[in-house]
């Protein structure tokens, strides 16, 4: 009995392994890092108590609720640490071809432009452009109203543009 | 569809105006169509890389590190044998009797400074319980006063 709730459990669980390392790798931008906040979300849920989870009827928008918090958590205290010894890091849209042209793969250049991005509409950016969700779904998530996640996401899209636009000028 | 279509429905996009299955739309609009008008070709790495990015998986396999060390054990293994086996051939003038003799005068020397070493102990141990009873006794005489 035991078991065969365990399994079921399992059978929800690893399905959102791959979703949940995407989402923490966008927001901590490190895989390594990324990998160990999915497998403490993993844990974190597979120890939550089973009437506890009973309550949630979405597991899969609880525990990307979950890797989020954790991930900003995670970059606010590093963020302490990076203003001792200095500025904070600032939006790494390439200034030139020359820059542009160092990137090589497209691939990579497109995924510094979104990491760039606040962690808001970086996050929003993740789930509507990758993960596929609706307003309501992303809403409940990022726990915002639809009204300004659809802020978020047109101003994230209007930067990403500009970065495109200014490559474009240069003739790449 | 046509590109005029096309550019309009990103001016949407881009305004975030869109809807999901339009979005779906524009995706396999650049994932069909190859050597586009510039206007809208600049977009494609954009697009590709959201398609690509949906496939990223955790990653399952382990640091590559214990595949590397194993080999480079072996190998490192298989040398000093070899270096081993040379010096033996390479140095066949002690005979057995001789090695036989060096280690039984070896295990002498051994023996002899392994006993010295332990009453060497011995005695500091029983210095040591000495003062333990002289301690024992002073410290009566404290607690009597």
């Amino acid at each position: 009995m035991h078991l065969t709730l365990n399994e079921s459990l399992l059978n929800e669980l690893l399905p959102l392994k791959n979703k949940l390392f995407r989402v923490a790798k966008r927001l901590l931008v490190s895989k390594e890092e990324a990998e160990d906040a999915t497998q403490e979300i993993l844990y974190r849920l597979w120890n939550i108590e089973e009437a506890q989870r009973a309550k949630f009827n979405n597991l899969e928008a609880y525990s990307i609720t979950m890797i989020k918090n954790y991930c900003l958590d995670r970059l606010k205290s590093k963020q302490v640490q990076q203003t001792v010894s200095g500025e904070l890091p600032q939006a790494a849209v390439p200034a030139s071809l020359s820059q542009a042209v160092e990137l090589k793969d497209a691939h990579q250049w497109v995924a510094k432009i979104i990491n760039s991005l606040p962690e808001k509409e970086r996050i929003i950016v993740q789930l509507r452009e990758i993960e596929q969700y609706s307003f309501k779904e992303i809403s409940a998530v990022v726990e915002m109203p639809e009204t300004s996640v659809r802020v978020y996401l047109s101003r994230a899209r209007k930067k990403i543009r500009t970065a495109f636009l200014k490559i474009d000028r240069y003739g790449l | 569809m046509d590109f005029k279509h096309m550019s309009h429905l990103l001016d949407r996009y881009f305004e975030g105006e869109t809807t999901r299955k339009e979005e779906d739309l524009i995706r396999n609009f650049y994932l069909k169509n190859k050597a586009l008008p510039p206007d809208l070709e600049q977009y494609r790495p954009l697009f590709l890389y959201y398609h690509q990015a949906k496939k990223e998986e955790f990653p399952t396999y382990k640091p590559k590190r214990k595949r590397v060390a194993i080999p480079a054990m072996a190998f490192g293994l298989v040398v000093l044998i070899g270096v081993a086996l040379t010096f033996q051939t390479l140095n066949p003038s002690a005979s057995e009797e001789e090695l036989n003799q060096a280690a039984a005068e070896q295990a002498l020397e051994d023996f002899k400074t392994n006993f010295t070493l332990l009453s060497k102990n011995w005695q500091k141990g029983t210095t040591s319980v000495h003062y333990l009873t002289y301690w024992d006794e002073t410290t009566k005489e404290f607690i009597k006063e």
